[in-house]
């Protein structure tokens, strides 16, 4: 199967010019008069010497106009996402639409609805079910923890647990010192990882993430740098202002990426949402998250730089109609205004659970959406203007032409799991969406073939992890 | 001006979320020779109580909890002062020591926390984030609070949590303090687990339980 993108040629649209302009400005100007923290002193020289102001006490750099805006015109606006299969290859920027996972920190039991932490067994089920997926063009770390791995190096586990499974690009993590270890397994297995890297906001590069931006970028992995103020908590609690936040500190990142690594891929990448102030929570399923998700991918397509959402999310607990409400309006949203790497597939409660009838639904839901985005396509064939005549009043009828049979398969998404059979028929069952998506997931379980590493780059992924936990000071594995 | 209209301003400063405001009221109280003791008490404590009553209905939101407990920290250092300048006694309350573990700087969950328990009458001292086990010890030595409230964001840092509990038991201190935990990456069941006393998934329910766990022992 090869992958194709979804396009969208006419991206819709939230913010005028002079506002693009108002938040441009405004940005440059933080990054000038305050600048932006980084916890490392090494990032701090390398941005000293290209020009920046930096106090290495408050370790802060105050970025000049002229080096953000030089920095901006390095990058490239399409790049290549290289998978060890090129089928699987992502070509990021442009009119070009793709799918990825969500990760989350634990695991939702679809039938029980009671949450648990994962192992890796869980994560390799699934990569498998995104294996099989079709609209799931690409992978995420699908948990944050298991138990069967200590927390300092499970994202290594994880990460490899995921590459042993298909052959889809995934985000590599930054989490615990991780890059440096994900980068070698994927550079074994000749793949690229899409290095996630998320300043804390805000304005602030942690020390780990820091690392992560300068591994990834200086093995030539391409990067997505993702800002997530929680509006009116870490960052301004109007849109506006967290627009400007969040540009601020993606173009911080961006900035050093092209000093380490000029002209390396970047994914300017968005994740704020509002503070609930009744909860303490963030409402990651807001329909603002959405908005912001159009109006940042306007501001980014303006820089030529491909855009990217941490998201849809819901703060819905279980697979329910909050949860489709939130998560498809975004989804929608951010797919009508072009965002190239969006992140739909599989979580709940915000980034909390993984579940497996949630993952099946949202790939269909992106068959859906891919579908709005490729448009209706006008020709003398699909006018159907000689078979309209031809057919004539009725009881003339569209079903016994060669038209009918060639076209209903091309111009409609067929869905897999959605209900359209008549009542009766659907009664035999009686079963409701979930349960439906929870049978398709089990048969992906049960019968799909997911690819195997030849037994030499097994081997070195082995080698890989091993030195990881012995530098990680973890014990021998003993489950 | 009567001294029953400054108590009404202090408090009103309270309720608005105004630290300038409540900080120049707690000044009017001195300079008209009130008693510090009860501009605490009756102005600050009971403004922000209502706003805590307020918050727990639902008709007052964190912004409004955060603010009027930033405003009654200001105006509190003033009446502090002058409390201890004067040699006054203060109606004891329950002493609530938090601070987020060593490794994880992680703020505003850990301080929604120390709003709501200062608004419900505890005596909250807010060691920050990165807190040391041993600037936990040491506060628990000094302080004696009733409560210790440990919180961690990350997977992680939560595993600072039980190394605390585990420092309060070899100095002998265990039995002397309740140990609530809480935070993003910790569960009811981890919490059991490393031998706290209680939870609280959100700031209500740690409040609420520290409540609890204070009552039962008394």
């Amino acid at each position: 199967m090869v992958l194709k993108a979804h396009r969208c040629t006419n991206p819709l649209e939230m913010l005028t010019e002079d506002q693009i302009s108002s938040i441009h400005d405004g940005t440059l100007g933080i990054l000038e008069q305050t600048g932006v923290l980084f916890e490392s002193e090494e990032s701090l020289r390398i941005l000293k010497y290209a020009g920046c102001e930096v106090n290495f006490e408050r370790k802060l750099a105050k970025f000049p106009r002229s080096l953000v805006e030089d920095s901006i015109r390095k990058c490239p606006s399409t790049f290549l996402l290289r998978s060890r299969n090129p089928d699987y290859t992502l070509d990021l920027g442009g009119s070009n639409v793709y799918f990825a996972q969500q990760p989350a920190r634990s695991l939702l039991d679809d039938e029980t609805l009671s949450r648990r932490t994962g192992t890796l067994k869980d994560v390799e089920d699934l990569a498998k079910l995104c294996d099989a997926l079709p609209e799931v063009h690409s992978l995420c770390e699908p948990l944050a923890s298991v138990s069967d791995k200590p927390a300092v190096v499970c994202m290594e586990w994880v990460v490899a647990t995921v590459m042993r499974t298909t052959e889809k690009t995934q985000m590599g993590p930054s989490f615990f010192g991780c890059a440096k270890w994900v980068v070698q397994m994927a550079n074994a297995l000749g793949q690229q990882m899409l290095g996630s890297i998320t300043p804390v906001s805000p304005l602030k590069y942690p020390a780990e993430q820091v690392e992560g931006l300068l591994t990834y970028a200086r093995a030539q992995h391409p990067l997505a740098i993702c800002s997530g103020p929680s509006l009116g908590a870490t960052g301004p609690a109007t849109l506006a202002g967290a627009l400007v936040l969040q540009n601020v500190e993606v173009l911080a990142g961006l900035v050093l990426a092209q000093l380490v690594s000029p002209g390396i891929g970047v994914v300017l990448q968005t994740f704020a949402s509002p503070f609930d102030m009744r909860h303490g929570t963030m409402a990651s399923g807001a329909i603002e998250v959405g908005m912001m998700g159009v109006a940042l991918a306007q501001v980014w397509r303006r820089y030529c730089i491909p855009t990217g959402v941490f998201f849809p999310l819901t703060d819905s607990k279980i697979p329910d109609e909050q949860a489709a409400y939130e998560k498809y309006l975004q989804l929608l949203l951010c797919a009508l205004a072009g965002v190239n790497y969006i992140m739909p597939c599989g979580a709940l409660d915000d980034e909390g659970t993984q579940s497996a009838a949630q993952l099946v639904i949202d790939n269909e839901v992106c068959g859906m959406v891919g579908r709005v985005l490729d448009g209706i396509d006008v020709t003398d064939e699909t006018l159907a203007i000689d078979l309209i005549k031809e057919v004539g009043p009725a009881p003339g009828n569209y079903l016994k032409t060669r038209h009918t049979r060639e076209w209903w398969r091309k111009d409609h998404y067929p869905p897999s799991i959605s209900v359209r059979e008549p009542y009766g028929k659907w009664a035999v069952e009686s079963k409701g969406i979930v349960a439906r998506a929870s049978d398709r997931a089990r048969d992906i379980l049960k019968t799909h073939k997911t690819p195997r590493l030849p037994e030499d780059l097994e081997r070195e992924l082995e080698r890989i992890l091993k030195i990881a936990d012995e530098a990680k000071k973890v014990a021998p594995r003993s489950q | 001006m009567s001294q029953h209209e400054i108590l009404d301003e202090l408090r009103k400063a309270v309720v608005e979320g105004d630290p300038d405001q409540a900080t120049m009221w707690a000044k009017k109280v001195i300079e008209n020779n009130m008693n510090p003791v009860e501009a605490l008490e009756r102005g600050l404590s009971e403004g922000l109580k209502s706003v805590g009553d307020a918050f727990s209905r639902g008709e007052l939101f964190l912004c409004d909890l955060i603010m009027s407990a930033e405003a009654m920290k200001h105006a509190s250092v003033v009446l502090e002062e002058e409390i201890k300048k004067r040699g006054l006694g203060r109606r004891t309350m329950a002493k609530f020591v938090i601070g987020t573990v060593a490794g994880d700087i992680h703020d505003i969950g850990k301080a929604i926390v120390a709003a709501l328990s200062t608004a419900s009458g505890f005596d909250v001292v807010d060691l920050g984030t990165d807190v040391s086990t041993e600037r936990f010890l040491k506060a628990v030595e000094e302080q004696e609070p009733h409560i210790l409230a440990l919180s961690a964001l990350l997977t992680v840092t939560a595993e600072e949590q039980p190394k605390v509990i585990e420092a309060l038991k070899r100095k002998g201190l265990r039995n002397k303090v309740v140990v609530i935990v809480g935070g993003g990456a910790v569960t009811r069941h981890y919490a059991e687990k490393i031998g706290a006393d209680g939870y609280g998934e959100d700031s209500e329910e740690a409040v609420r339980v520290a409540k609890e766990l204070l009552n039962s022992i008394r």
